[in-house]
This record gives C-alpha cells, structure tokens and sequence, in this order.
C-alpha cells in the first residue's frame, strides 16, 4: 500500500473544500495516516483559537522578584556561602568534549609550570576525611559516580580532600583529582586518587599556600590513562565547589 | 482573521505590512532556532547551578508560563505571582529535571500547571470557608481549563518563533484557509517553497504541542 506523502497529508488535514479523492480513500483505511492528519487538524485548530490572542509578557517587575526571592541562593560566584552545596560546571555535552581537551593542552601554567599538588605522605597528621564535605556531582548522572570534597587548615596548610565512588575505571586507567576555574581554561593538577576500597578512590592534597582558590574553584575528577600526557584527559566524571 | 494579501507581485517576507504578527521572543529572535535546540544547552547549565541560565530560560519561556497563567486565573496578579513562583521553583528544584524525560520549556510548564492547580484550590477553599462548608455547592465556573489553554499557547508560541516566511505561509494556511495553490499565488512563492514551509512550519507546531503541551507530570 502506497501513504500519501507528508504534504498531500497537509493537504488532506488543511484543504477540506476540495479533498483529493484518492488520499480520501487511502485515509478510510489506514488508521495510521488518517491519524497523522487528526494530529495536523488538532494543529491547526489550536493555532485557530490563538490567532489574533497576543501571548503577554509578564512586567520585569516579575524577574526582580524572582531574583529578590532566591537571594544568595542564586549567587554562586566565589562570595557565595562556604558552607552552601557544591556547584558544578558541566560539560555542556558531548560534542565538547575535544574543547575541552583542547582547553586542557592550552593549560596556563600556574607560578611556570602545570601545577602538581603535594600529595600527602602516611606520616602527615591525619586529616578528617572529608571536612565541610561538599558533594561531588557526576556529570553524567547514569555513571553511578558520587563522591564529596573538602577543604580544611590544619595546621597553617590548606589540605584538600577528594572522595570518590565509582565502580567503573577502566583497566589501565586511574583517577585524578584537578582545580580548575569556570570554564576549565585554567587547571592545576592535584594528583592519582587511590584506591581506599572497593570502587572507592581518595586523595588528600596539601595546597600552596598562593593558590588562588577563588580562581581554581572548582574540584574536579577525571579518569585517565597511563599514556604518558600529563595533561588532563577530557573525561571528567565529577565535579564540585572548592570551598 | 489576518489579512488576505491582494493577488499581486509578491512581498519580501517581512515586510511592514503584517498587521496580525506578534512580536518575536526576546531571545529567540533568529526564529530558527527549534525549541529543543538552544534549550537543550540552557537545561544543562541550569542543572549545573549556572544563575545565567535562570535568565536565559525566563526569557525564552516567562512569556508563556506568564500566558498560561494569565488565562487560566484570569488576574494579573495571580499570573505574576504563579510566573515568580515557576523560576523560583525551577532553580531550587534544578536537580530534579532529567533531560531524558522531556525539554525544559515542558519541565517548566509542568511546575506551572501545578502552580495553577494549587492557586485554583487555594481560591476554591476560601470560597466554601466563605460560604461555609455546608452550603459549597458545585464550584463555581472559572476561567478555560488549563490543559486546552496550554495547548493553545503553546501552539501560538512555536508560530511565533518560526521563521518569517514559514510563519506567513502557515498563517495564510490556518486563518484565511488558503490552499497551497492560493498561498503560491497569493505570495509569489513557487508552490514547493510553501508546501515545504507548510510542512516543516506545521511539523515543528505540532511536535511542540505533542511534547510541552499538557505532557502529565512532566
């Protein structure tokens, strides 16, 4: 059986004063393009109520409020409350994916240099795993990855703590912990993450002391590949506020 | 009804002579743009805490929220409220929209219509505490029920955004009734130039209405 194309369909949903015999036919027995044009009339019949009704913006007073109610709430640049959740920057999609590899090899070095954290050592005083925990969110909600992030001064350094669940690191591969700014043009390379369980990586990292944190704000964890590149991979699997 | 244009040599699309358009939206003035395009991006930055997203989605879609309500409760000031209330609610509630699910402008329709529903009740409680609760009767008649009233909008929305010359072939098609031939004629367009925006402008009309409509719990 031969369906009329999509415009004799339009044809047979608009021009009901001179319908075409042979579509007329075809749509008496086929349920499937005779609904196809019941949808296109539904269409046009809702478009017909709505002529001529301009829709009405509502006055800007309305966004104001909107803004006056969410106060701080809305507020997530570096003033923001410490103490207030994670914010995540996200990879917008996929399709970003190689700018921000691109962004990661034009990475601005930080006092001459990629910046590599000091990983703390087994005689380091021991650090609450996850102090002020701020959650770590995962970029692609299906990767099952949830972990939490904490910054802490003990002892007149700012240590840094990096908790991360996630079952699926591929062989060969490990995980990293990064700072970075907004839009991940600027990162500074904490270190590996260890395996401190089953499916659970950790890291604690002493940062310098000029680290600019209102800049590198966000925390961000990545999987990558012992290939050689030092540079950041481009498969971020989390991320949260550095705060 | 629109103006029918006189049989004649034909006019630029977009030419001042439209009396019936409506004014573009305020950000989606290329009109090219389908729903799903540009929100798709403004979705995720929104669910990654980005306040700039919050604007960028009340631009595009404050308008109809604000319509909606408007012509459900029939009170300016119940509408501005209902519209505060959606992005204020859309921001707080940003880690529940799942973009699997549906775009953001039925996301955000569908904290509307529960706002809506909630005023409706809230007045419907003051009436029969007012009456006294053993004389409430049926209540009484308000404005148009609002799942035809968001199809409707909707609908009037998608037109608005679509491209110039598409929105005018549709709207010859919809309100002056013209036939694909009489639309060719009547706008100098060769008839497979109107047939293909007929299509496409009815199409995008269409799914529009189909997803952000009266998608239940969305």
């Amino acid at each position: 059986m031969r369906h009329p194309g999509p415009d004799e369909l339009v044809d047979a949903a608009l021009s009901t004063r001179d319908p075409d015999p042979g579509t007329e036919a075809h749509l008496r027995g086929c349920p499937t393009c005779r609904a196809e044009v019941e949808a296109l009339r539904g269409t046009a019949q809702l478009a017909r109520e709505g002529a001529d009704r301009p829709l009405q913006d509502p006055p800007p007073t309305v966004w104001e409020r909107v803004v006056d109610e969410l106060g701080p709430d809305l507020d997530t640049g570096p003033a923001a409350a410490p103490a207030g959740p994670g914010t995540v920057t996200t990879l917008p999609s996929r399709r970003r994916g190689p700018l921000l590899l691109a962004a990661a090899a034009l990475v601005v070095g930080l006092a001459g240099g990629v910046g590599i954290g000091l990983t703390l050592g087994p005689g380091d005083p021991e650090v609450p795993d996850a102090p002020g925990a701020v959650p770590l969110v995962a970029l692609d909600p299906g990767s099952g990855a949830t972990g939490s992030t904490g910054l802490a001064e003990i002892g007149g350094r700012r240590i840094l703590t990096v908790a991360l669940e996630h079952s699926a690191v591929p062989a060969g591969g490990y995980l990293e912990a990064w700072l970075m700014d907004e839009g991940a043009t600027r990162l500074y390379a904490l270190g590996g993450l260890t395996a401190g369980g089953p499916d659970r990586w950790t890291g604690r990292f002493v940062l310098p002391a000029d680290l600019p944190l209102d800049v590198l704000d966000t925390v961000d964890v990545s999987v990558e590949h012992f290939d050689g590149n030092p540079g950041h991979s481009g498969e971020s699997l989390a991320r949260g506020r550095a705060t | 009804m629109t103006e029918i244009l006189p049989p004649g040599p034909p006019r630029e699309p977009g030419s001042a002579a439209d009396p019936g358009r409506l004014p573009s939206p305020v950000t989606g003035s290329t009109g090219s743009a389908a729903a799903e395009g540009p929100d798709g991006e403004i979705a995720l930055r929104l669910r990654a805490g980005d306040p700039e997203a919050l604007r960028l989605a009340y631009d595009r879609h404050a308008r109809v929220v604000h319509t909606v309500a408007l012509r459900v409760l029939q009170s300016h000031h119940d509408a501005e409220d209902v519209t505060q209330q959606v992005f204020v609610r859309a921001w707080r509630g940003r880690g529940s929209f799942d973009p699997e699910r549906g775009g953001l402008a039925p996301w955000l329709l569908g904290i509307t219509r529960r706002q809506i529903a909630d005023r409706l009740a809230l007045r419907e409680r003051e009436r029969a505490a007012a009456e006294g609760a053993a004389r409430a009767g049926p209540p009484p008649p308000v404005g148009p029920r609002p799942e035809q009233v968001l199809d409707v909008v909707v609908v009037a929305d998608e037109l608005d955004r679509l491209p110039e010359t598409q929105r005018r072939v549709v709207r010859l098609a919809f309100y002056d009734d013209l036939t694909q031939q009489q639309i060719s004629s009547v706008t100098g367009l060769p008839l497979g130039t109107v047939k293909s925006h007929l299509r496409r402008g009815v199409d995008r009309m269409r799914r529009r209405w189909e997803a952000g409509g009266a998608a239940p719990g969305a």
